[in-house]
């Protein structure tokens, strides 16, 4: 065989550099699981001189595998090929290439390759499915001393298969800081983390470390916690689930530097962070997390903030998050409730902010931090990550994500304090909080039925309220009753169970007897136009003129319950609505709900409507 | 004849603006003070608190009491030949805002033009 292999084109595509269709020999491959579930098979090409294992065969070339066109020991050219740096290392990808000799043919190795300057052994002698290749166990890197890694896994992509033979014994997760330097480790930045690089190490500083999550289904329980990296190039989440939580949950420090060396990386859900980054990474069995001595850890910068000015936030958008900066004016106590809508229960504090703006707004703190906050020395704060809500005007809450800073050695804290000392304090501020009156009543103009329509619902989170003198046009009469659970916080349906028991799902409890309850539809309407609301048991009652345990057994019967209906129509009454879209199966929908209803009141109704002339005259 | 009864236009009147529709037909709304005796008039306070007179063209039986709306002819300044009247029960008389009532006559009155469609022309 007669064929010369490419002597010095793995240095020179280490190195960089460009080399034109080289001949290489394929000395082993191993398929991995590639992202979105297809295989991908890792080359170990040599030139002769040099071997590489991190040469990775592109997809449309997959089939030459099974099809026995390549195998062991067989030389190809690369016709086409592209690398991406990794840290100091290339990954060679081979998007095209032709078969010069089938291995078989070969026969041998050619040359005697040396591993291409792989900076720690673990996993070399994976690449040959699990016949160590003599030459790749000799690095010319110091090794990562196996001490703190767990059971050698010489995984790929973190896969934590032991595949390979190395002399080192088991160890449990053992995050002992002891030994090994730093600067052993070569790093890459935060922004060149990809999923192909399983050896990469970090050094970052930890801005952020979450809570311990735990979760029970039916696959068993787990615990999870998160820290937000940062350094100079960028940001990144790292997540770490059960024995990594116990090794070390406790030993990480927010705002301490460390470096984090074998971790997973995947593309990030950006459901669950707000950091700026394509992909978040893992802990793995393997993981090691090393503090940093002070002077390495000078060139990682402290958390970076983009502050908005409180006046700004009231033209901001819901759910936005921003970072503030701020004097804490005033907090509140601790504040223990049950969410209407999660039923969970929670502890809110809310503190006033005030900066520069002369605006003040509050911020929620939630949990934990709510709880621990007890300074009352007008401290400075500094958030990270928090969300814009319209909750109460315009206010700001603490997210899971959110960072809060007190009294920060930054310029922007040290400009506030000496601001608030020498006048801020003084200054009256204009608030961006809106006191909401019972259910919303200050916000709740009257309106004619055609103007109100015409109002964007969705403006504000919680529906637009509106009133109006309005007649009853019209009555839907079918489904107006239902069969509800009998318990007195309960008013959900209940199910027949055909045995003379009625089932309540939310109380998980059966019942001998219900309790008839109304969801009354009509249509209501003035001069100008007709809407069609909700109204529930109280208000249905009222219009009716009737209770509802008395129409439930009316509801059978067509003619009694017609005569009531035919008196309930053509009534006037004065009505608060809300008018608030809702998503029905990804359908947005208009729907108005009856908040208050009332009969005309005429001597106040009279009173308003001779103001109105008298405005309108004058 | 009776069924084709048709009520003539009427302007709603208090003390003020009565003897504008002097021999023409008002619609005085008020409180009865007293009856007089034999049942043929009574004495109303109206919404600006004038008190005015009311004949009444055949006698009542009883004598009425609290708020009182009189159909009739307006003469001079403080008396309505009253061809027809309408009680109310106590429970509507006590609540019913009299003062707001009568800035909404006075409204009535104070749109300008032949197009006032409250004010009889």
């Amino acid at each position: 065989m007669d064929i010369k292999l490419s002597t010095g084109a793995v240095a020179t595509l280490m190195k960089g550099g460009e080399v034109d269709k080289p001949v290489f020999q394929i000395l082993g491959f191993k398929k991995i699981a590639g992202q979105g579930g297809n295989d991908r098979f890792r080359l170990n090409i040599s030139d002769g001189l040099h071997s590489h294992t991190f040469a990775m065969l592109a997809t449309q070339l997959n089939h030459m595998i099974p099809e026995g066109e390549l195998d062991n020991n067989c030389i190809i050219r690369a016709e086409k090929l592209i690398s991406n740096a990794v840290s100091e290392k290339r990954v060679l990808i081979i998007l095209d290439l032709t078969v010069l000799a089938k291995g078989n043919a070969v026969g041998v190795k050619l040359g005697n390759p040396v591993q291409y300057a792989e900076q720690n052994g673990n996993a070399a002698g994976a690449v040959n499915g699990g016949k160590p290749n003599g030459s790749d166990q000799t690095d010319t890197k110091p090794a990562v001393k196996p001490e703190f890694t767990a059971k050698p896994s010489g995984a790929f992509y973190g896969q934590g298969k032991p595949t390979s033979v190395l002399k080192t014994s088991p160890h449990k997760n053992n995050a002992s800081f002891s030994g090994m330097n730093a600067s052993d480790c070569v790093t890459i930045p935060i922004r060149d983390i990809t999923p192909y690089g399983s050896k990469s190490a970090i050094k970052a500083r930890v801005t952020n470390k979450s809570v311990v999550r735990t979760w029970s289904n039916s696959r068993g329980d787990g615990k999870l916690f998160s820290i937000d990296l940062l350094d100079d190039s960028g940001e990144v989440r790292m997540t770490g689930f059960n024995t990594a939580v116990d090794a070390f949950y406790d030993l990480i420090k927010v705002n301490e530097v460390y470096t984090f060396s074998k971790f997973s990386a995947k593309p990030a859900n950006k459901q669950f962070t707000s950091l700026n980054h394509e992909y978040e990474i893992s802990f793995v069995n393997d993981t090691s997390v090393i503090p940093c001595m002070d002077t390495d850890s000078d060139s990682i910068p402290t958390l970076s903030f983009q502050f908005m000015e409180i006046a700004f936030i009231e033209s901001c958008e819901n759910n936005k998050m921003i970072d503030v900066v701020a004097v804490c004016k005033s907090r509140g106590d601790v504040h223990a409730f049950t969410s209407k809508t999660t039923n969970k229960d929670l502890k809110k504090r809310e503190v006033t902010l005030v900066d520069r703006t002369n605006t003040e707004i509050v911020l929620t703190l939630w949990g934990k931090q709510a709880e621990d906050f007890e300074d009352d020395t007008n401290p400075v704060i500094a958030v990270k990550g928090v969300k814009v809500s319209d909750f109460g005007g315009k206010s700001l809450s603490m997210m899971n994500s959110s960072v809060m800073m007190i009294n920060p050695d930054i310029p922007e804290a040290h400009i506030l304090r000496g601001w608030y000392d020498n006048e801020g304090m003084n200054v009256p501020t204009k608030s961006l909080v809106q006191q909401r009156g019972s259910g919303g009543g200050a916000n709740a103009p009257w309106k004619m039925v055609r103007e109100a329509s015409t109002v964007d619902p969705s403006s504000a989170e919680s529906g637009y309220y509106f009133r109006s003198k309005v007649t009853i046009l019209a009555i839907k009469r079918e489904n107006a009753l239902y069969k509800a659970c009998p318990e007195e916080r309960c008013n959900k349906k209940v199910m027949d169970c055909n045995n003379g028991m009625w089932r309540c799902e939310k109380c998980n409890k059966e019942h001998p007897d219900f309790k008839w309850r109304l969801i009354l539809h009509a249509c209501f309407g003035d001069s100008s136009d007709s809407i069609w609301a909700t109204c529930f048991q109280e208000h249905g009652e009222l219009v009716l003129d009737s209770k509802s345990d008395v129409l439930g057994p009316l509801n059978e019967e067509q003619d009694a319950f017609d005569g009531i209906i035919k008196k309930a129509v053509f009534k006037s009454y004065t009505a608060k609505f809300r008018a608030k879209m809702e998503v029905y199966n990804n359908e947005n929908r208009l729907k108005y709900t009856v908040m208050e209803l009332n009969p005309i009141n005429y001597g106040e109704y009279a009173q308003k409507l001779l103001a109105e002339i008298k405005e309108n005259v004058a | 004849m009776a069924d084709e009864h048709v009520s003539p236009h009427r302007a709603r009147v208090n003390g003020a603006f009565l003897h504008q529709y002097h021999g023409k037909p008002v619609c005085l709304l008020g409180t009865i003070i007293r009856a007089d005796g034999g049942g043929t008039s009574f004495q109303v306070k109206a919404s600006d608190g004038n008190q005015i007179n009311v004949r009444l063209r055949s006698p009542i039986s009883e004598p009425l009491t609290g708020l009182v709306e009189v159909y009739g002819i307006g003469q001079g300044k403080n008396l309505v030949v009253a061809d027809s009247f309408t009680t109310f029960p106590d429970s509507l008389g006590n609540n019913f805002e009299m003062n707001t009532y009568n800035e909404a006559v006075k409204l009535l009155h104070s749109v300008e033009g032949n197009l006032n469609p409250w004010i009889p022309t």
